[in-house]
């Protein structure tokens, strides 16, 4: 691991986790970590975080998401960095938060400043300029673009700069920005349409034969990953974190040990 | 017959030749539009500035619908508000009994859709036909349009042709181009016997009572021109403040929707005729049609009028590549059909579509105006809770998820217990559940709930600080409210106002292409679309290639209009060609509807899209240009200009003349007639002209008869 200018960086962060990682993806979670602080960043977890809000939020429940968030506002209070492995839960700290306290100045203020803390894992990386992961990832690695992460907070450009530096041979995943048909709830509210656009997105990884298939958002790998089972198919499945972290290291799937 | 999006949703799935056309045409229409953008200078700040346009329009309404009123009222169009779709069927039905109407030829409206008016006009005895080739085999087949700007799209070539073989004529052939010939054949009999003509409205631009049509096909500009009674039916989003917004929405259209620079045609229609035009409909009514629209001005849902009708989010939309227009079951589909239908017809009938989205924001990235569909699908969805239009299972079971998030030990409790469970179950015993499981289950295999999550992970690691990482004196609630507004009002300005997009507006005037030599410009736009431009050296020269093309046509007369550049007629008649001229007393359209060409001279050019304009006037009709299969334009090279914004000065000063009469209609024509209709093939020569030829007269040019 190496760092250009290692007295820029934060010497600590806080970690939001985010529900479907502390849950389904634990992995993601301690890649993350072990990417941290192997980068001399001291880590901040605070256990009371649940959820960001956004399934309330997505599906009409404002005043749901507003109460969830409101009684975790202490928890991300502070003056340092806090670090979404995912898009979604990012787009819904850093650009819904704030517009969620109208009418409670106290909340709004407290909102807009948490807000303005929020960075996505890999733009964190790119921020305080990782040049090297200390690690490769072989084959052939391919990313999807996860579509909160991508139009949500407008980036495409991190974690690809991030991949570059671990994969042996990064592709261009064919349409990459299209979704892979999640959607929070609308995977089971339309089930056969969110299946229909799985089975494109993995065809897309499969016709160029990746090795690996890289998301940068839980959601994205909740709905990929039950449909790569379904299939049977030989595409592996990683959080962008497991992929920066490298293989064997901590947070490494066990299923893919090299 | 009441199905849910999920059952239309998987008929469309398992109908192969659907999937392959919807593939093959938002494919082709995605890249189209990308390609189109890239002729621009600026994309970005050319949709912002669209963008611009639309809020501000929106944020003065009344003011520019006042503007529009006054103006058609001077034009002596007729204005007639519509509150809904029975008053405005009644009005159309109206003015058609009036004027004893026993046919109505019509151009593709959405608002006509929206209000049923064919079943309507049917009904009371009148016959309509649909002119849009798409929507004619979409009349054929008793179906309705599944997108936009492609109505038929669902329908693959051996469709069509059964269609006609059963419809139309029984020996009709097979290919797109045969299929079309019929149909020109067909509707161009309706079109010159029918006694009114219905038509849609893309833009009304307010200053000058001008009322624009965005076409290909040369359909619009037949509905508007030969029957005598012209009814155009819009909504108030329709309206543009000035010409040069126009033309500036107008640049962004096209490119969005099929991915041209320009259609076709640009026919921008002010009042009736003029007494001293040849043609031209003696009577323009306005149908404006509310129809559920004004209740949600001043509502989140306001920035849905915004849009122009391209249907680039439909082709953008993954859904609507998946499943198709007709799955959403409204006049409006895809995503801002999601919004739209739900505005107009209401949550109770429409309540389903704002949840059939995965709020990807695919569509607001396309969109040409930046509608910001993503946040109106969830106001939607908003208002769907507070009207509890949604289930009761799914209102209670996210209240108690909201309920165990807020409370971290139950939350973990929840999700233990739930792993407990998860044991005992698998995908195939999953499929068979009801609810959200069950509908998991169906094409994936369910998620395994972590054995240690990562919270325990962290706990075992007795790692760091597990409560928060500020003081309390940080949170209390203690600041004074106006401290606080000082504070935020600059962390607000940024993070204000939820959206999908992150992108400011460029400042400054529109960046253009400079184009150096616009003569040369102009060729190369133009023959990229229909044929090649000649370039004559003498006088002499002009007359052996004016000849030469109407020798084509030996057996047919030639249509001149007056007042061309050079005179061409006493060549023609020399050489024996029946030469049509402008009739003095109203149009002599079946004269002119026997010729093979149709000369006329130019009033502009323009050399980025490579198009010719037109505006009607003594002397001028509008079917020299239309009626013919083959059209010549004589252009002054002084008349080419480098951009389509380089018109606005000139409609302007055309269109609000000092004195004298303005013209009733002013085209912009860019290529041949053109559709894509019939499986996506494109034909030329629809319903106007096949082939279009110019010829630039230099402006050294000696003009003198040799």
């Amino acid at each position: 691991m190496s760092l250009e200018s290692p007295e820029d960086r934060p010497k600590r962060v806080l970690f939001f986790a985010t529900c479907l990682v502390d849950q389904f993806f634990p992995e993601v979670g301690e890649a993350t970590v072990h990417l941290l602080e192997s980068a001399d960043i001291e880590v901040i977890y605070p256990e009371g975080l649940t959820c960001c809000g956004l399934p309330h939020f997505n599906n009409g429940f404002r005043a749901e998401a507003r109460k969830t968030l409101e009684t975790q506002l202490h928890l991300l209070e502070g003056d340092i960095p806090i670090i979404a492995p995912s898009g979604s839960c990012g787009w819904m700290l850093k650009c819904v938060l704030p517009t969620l306290f109208t009418d409670d100045p106290w909340a709004r203020e407290k909102a807009a400043q948490i807000a303005g803390r929020v960075i996505e894992l890999s733009q964190f990386l790119c921020k305080i300029k990782m040049s090297d992961f200390g690690t490769t990832l072989p084959g052939k690695t391919v990313y999807h673009d996860s579509c909160h992460l991508l139009r949500g907070m407008g980036e495409n450009q991190t974690p690809r700069q991030c991949l570059d530096l671990v994969a042996e041979n990064r592709e261009e995943l064919p349409n990459s920005d299209r979704c892979c048909g999640f959607g929070g709830s609308f995977c089971v509210k339309f089930p056969e349409v969110s299946c229909a656009m799985l089975e494109d997105k993995i065809k897309s990884a499969e016709t160029i034969d990746a090795n690996w298939l890289v998301a940068a958002d839980a959601g994205c790998m909740l709905q990929i990953a039950g449909g790569l089972s379904r299939r049977d198919s030989n595409i592996k499945l990683l959080h962008l974190a497991q992929a920066l972290a490298g293989p064997n290291n901590p947070g490494w799937p066990e299923e893919y040990r090299l | 017959m009441n199905t849910t999006f999920n059952q239309r949703a998987n008929s469309a799935l398992v109908n192969i030749p659907l999937q392959e056309a919807l593939q093959a045409a938002t494919g082709k229409f995605a890249n189209l539009r990308v390609q189109a953008f890239e002729s621009t200078a600026a994309p970005l700040a050319l949709r912002a500035k669209a963008r611009e346009i639309r809020r501000k329009t929106f944020d003065e309404l009344d003011i520019h619908l006042e503007t529009l009123f006054k103006n058609l009222k001077n034009l002596g169009v007729h204005i007639h508000p519509a509150a809904d779709a029975e008053s405005a069927k009644r009005i159309v039905l109206d003015i058609a009994r009036k004027h004893g109407v026993k046919t109505v030829v019509k151009s593709k409206s959405m608002a006509s859709e929206e209000i049923h008016l064919n079943q309507a006009l049917e009904a009371a005895g009148i016959t309509p036909y649909e002119t849009d080739l798409g929507e004619w085999i979409l009349q054929l087949a008793n179906e309705t349009p599944s997108h936009l700007v492609a109505p038929a799209i669902h329908k693959t070539l051996k469709q069509v042709q059964d269609l006609f073989r059963e419809k139309v004529d029984p020996n009709s052939g097979s290919d797109p181009q045969e299929l079309t010939s019929i149909a020109r054949e067909k509707l161009r009999t309706e079109f010159m016997r029918a006694g009114m003509g219905i038509s849609g409205v893309n833009f009304a631009v307010a200053e000058t009572g001008t009322l624009c049509l965005v076409t290909n096909e040369g359909n619009g500009r037949l509905v508007t021109t030969l029957p005598k009674v012209h009814v155009a039916i819009m909504g108030f989003e329709k309206v543009v403040p000035t010409l040069r917004d126009t033309l500036t929405l107008l640049s962004v259209l096209p490119r969005s929707a099929t991915g041209q620079k320009l259609t076709s045609y640009f026919t921008m229609l002010t009042g009736p005729r003029r007494e001293n035009e040849a043609d031209g409909p003696d009577e323009v009514h306005l149908v404006l049609l509310d129809g559920g629209r004004s209740r949600h001005l001043g509502t989140p849902f306001q920035e849905a009028f915004h849009c122009i009708r391209c249907g680039a989010c439909q082709n953008a939309c993954p859904v609507f590549q998946t499943v198709g227009g007709h799955t959403y079951d409204s006049v409006y589909g895809g995503p801002i059909g999601s919004i739209l239908s739900p505005m107009l017809r209401g949550l109770e009938v429409s309540g389903e579509l704002p949840a059939a989205s995965s709020l990807c924001g695919a569509c607001m990235e396309v969109c040409p105006v930046f509608v910001d569909i993503p946040r109106m699908l969830l106001e939607m969805r908003e208002a769907r809770t507070a009207k509890k239009n949604n289930a009761f299972f799914e209102r209670f079971s996210f209240r108690l998820l909201g309920m165990a998030m807020r409370k971290p030990f139950i939350w973990e409790m929840g999700f233990k217990t739930a792993s407990i469970f998860s044991r005992f179950m698998n995908t195939q015993t999953a499929a068979w559940l009801p609810g959200p499981l069950g509908a998991w289950a169906q094409g994936r295999e369910l998620p395994k709930i972590a054995k240690k999550s990562f919270r325990a992970r962290w706990r075992e690691q007795k790692r760091g600080v597990t409560g928060s990482s500020a003081t309390l004196s940080d949170i209390s609630r203690t600041d004074s409210p106006d401290a606080i507004v000082e504070k935020t009002h600059h962390a607000l300005e940024s993070a204000h106002g939820l959206s999908h997009g992150s992108f400011e507006a460029p400042e400054g005037p529109l960046p253009e292409i400079t184009v150096p030599d616009t003569a040369a410009r102009f060729s190369t736009e133009f023959e990229a679309i229909a044929n090649p431009v000649h370039h004559p050296n003498s006088m002499e020269d002009v007359r052996e290639y004016v000849l030469n093309l109407a020798a084509k046509w030996k057996e047919y007369p030639v249509a001149v209009s007056d007042g061309l550049p050079i005179e061409v007629a006493g060549w023609l008649m020399d050489e024996g060609f029946d030469v049509i001229s402008p009739a003095n007393d109203g149009d002599n359209r079946d004269a002119i509807a026997r010729c093979g060409i149709g000369i006329t001279g130019c009033d502009w050019a323009i050399a980025e899209t490579g198009s010719i304009v037109l505006r009607s006037g003594p002397g001028h009709p509008r079917l020299h240009s239309l009626l013919p299969e083959t059209h010549l334009a004589l252009i002054p090279e002084k008349n080419i200009l480098p951009h389509i914004s380089s018109l606005g000065p000139e409609l302007e000063r055309v269109l609000t003349p000092e004195e004298g009469a303005s013209p009733s209609c002013i085209n912009i024509i860019t290529g041949p007639s053109r559709s894509a209709d019939i499986a996506l093939t494109l034909i030329k020569g629809v319903h106007g002209p096949r082939d279009v030829f110019a010829i630039i007269i230099p402006t050294t040019f000696n003009t003198e008869n040799p």
